[in-house]
């Protein structure tokens, strides 16, 4: 006889199986408008969980007015919040629309998207591409004409140039380039340095052969060269898209999202569908850049980028990647440590995911909220830290709350009683 | 080493095994004395109603 136990663990191995399966692929780049479900040209997305205007913080709302000034959808930033209160200018999550988007993860119908798909199961999801590297980017929720000027050329310069190589490349596989990036000293979070630079060695040739101006490609190759983060919203697209597929399996009680919007910490899991389980949001821990800064400046945890954690990257390995612990002087055994807490609330692991420091062992996958709740121990995740009226300001780590784990847990009883 | 009257004191500097808050281990290293840290955090508070519905799904 099959017992519930037995059921959940079936249905984890399950869903755990479809995560690991799947083969992401970079496959083009082209305008929000086009390409994301049920985007419109006065849609704003931002950061998940869903949230009111009034509630949000300060780099959401700097980044949707900044979004809604370089979409020409407003001229003022007063117009804009006017716009947005009576409802002519509509926000939602990026998740709702197939899309994941870093920090603030402003994304508008405008916005160049790095299409990714699963070509085990034939879905795609999405990611704003990286604005480069820089403190005052709209997805830190910050915005001014250098911001604007930059993102105009990444829309009618860069998208076009990198579009155009894509094509001749074919598609880039992005569970490769991670594997190697791992093995190279990146945790694909706070630090994709080794993935941003394998990508350019795969892309480098075609964009070279690109068939535009002369002084638009060399531009594109050298925003390319100095933007050491640009792939991991590759990675970011990559992880929501071997997700979504697990998503809806009975029974499993495996994460199939975190993220964060500045005030709240959201997660979905497999058995319960759509629902987000929502609790405070933490403050990050980390290092901040400026003397000036600290924590009284900080916006708490805020991002989609907890995606890669989900599938077991950043703050689950780590140990592979010795700088990252640096902006929370830690040593190489705590960040050992801190995998084997990882492991511990984990289904299994990811032979893809290999962490050298460790033997190369394999790294956690697959969070269970069962395992979250017996132990105590909630998800660590590496992250930036952001200003609270905007702008990047450090880096670090952060625990998810507990909470959000015992929320969705008592709606996996009910959801039982229910069936029952 | 100063003779405390402890015989856990005497003679051999002490080997001292840390759990939990790593501060106290940190300290005592800064001293130049061996601590083997055990990382350790005491169980979160729960109810019982979350404990009795984890013992029938794990």
């Amino acid at each position: 006889m099959t017992t519930l136990k037995d059921r959940i663990e079936d249905a984890n191995t399950r869903t755990v199986d479809i995560i690991r399966q799947g083969k992401p692929q970079l496959v083009d780049v082209a305008p929000a408008l086009d390409v994301l479900p049920g985007m419109l040209p006065n849609l704003i997305l931002h950061s998940a969980p869903a949230i009111a205007w009034d509630d949000m913080c300060g780099p959401h709302k700097h980044g949707i007015i900044g979004a809604a000034l370089w979409e020409g959808l407003a001229s003022t930033p007063e117009e804009a919040e006017q716009k947005i209160r009576e409802g002519e200018i509509l926000t939602a999550p990026c998740h709702h629309h197939m899309a994941v988007g870093a920090g603030a993860g402003i994304t508008s119908a405008s916005t160049p998207m790095l299409v990714v798909e699963n070509a085990t199961f034939g879905n795609r999801a999405y990611s704003c591409i990286s604005e480069g590297g820089g403190l005052r980017l709209l997805k830190w929720g910050a915005y001014d004409e250098t911001v604007f000027r930059n993102l105009t050329w990444q829309a009618k310069v860069f998208a076009p140039v990198l579009k155009q190589a894509l094509k001749a490349a074919g598609p880039i596989d992005i569970r490769n380039i991670i594997s190697r990036a791992v093995e190279m000293g990146d945790e694909c979070h706070n630090r994709s340095i080794a993935a941003t630079a394998q990508f350019l060695k795969e892309i480098y040739g075609h964009l070279m052969a690109v068939d535009m101006p002369a002084e638009d490609v060399r531009a594109s190759i050298k925003f390319l060269v100095e933007s050491e983060h640009f792939f991991l919203h590759a990675i970011m697209a990559a992880a929501k898209s071997m997700l979504v597929p697990a998503e809806g399996i009975e029974y499993s009680t495996i994460v199939t999202a975190m993220a964060r919007n500045g005030v709240e910490f959201g997660i979905k899991v497999s058995g319960l569908g759509d629902q987000w389980f929502i609790a405070k949001a933490n403050p990050v821990r980390g290092l901040f850049f400026r003397a000036e800064w600290n924590d009284s400046n900080a916006a708490p945890d805020l991002g989609d980028s907890a995606i890669t954690e989900t599938i077991g990257l950043g703050g689950f390995i780590q140990p592979a990647a010795p700088t990252v612990t640096q902006y929370v002087q830690a040593t190489m055994q705590q960040a050992i440590a801190n995998t084997h807490d990882m492991l511990s609330i984990c289904h299994g692991t990811n032979p893809d995911v290999r962490i050298p420091a460790m033997d190369f062992a394999p790294g956690p996958i697959g969070i269970d909220i069962r395992k979250v709740v017996q132990t105590g121990i909630t998800p660590l995740l590496d992250t930036a830290i952001t200003h609270k009226e905007g702008g990047l300001i450090g880096a670090g780590e952060v625990h998810a709350p507990l909470a959000c784990f015992e929320l969705a847990l008592r709606a996996f009883g009910q959801s039982l009683q229910g069936a029952a | 080493m100063t003779d405390t009257g402890n015989p856990l004191l005497a003679g051999q500097p002490p080997c001292v095994v840390n759990v939990g808050i790593d501060l106290f281990a940190e300290t005592l290293r800064q001293q130049s004395i061996t601590v083997v840290q055990v990382l350790w955090k005491p169980p979160p508070p729960q109810d019982d109603d979350l404990l009795n519905l984890l013992d029938s799904l794990i």
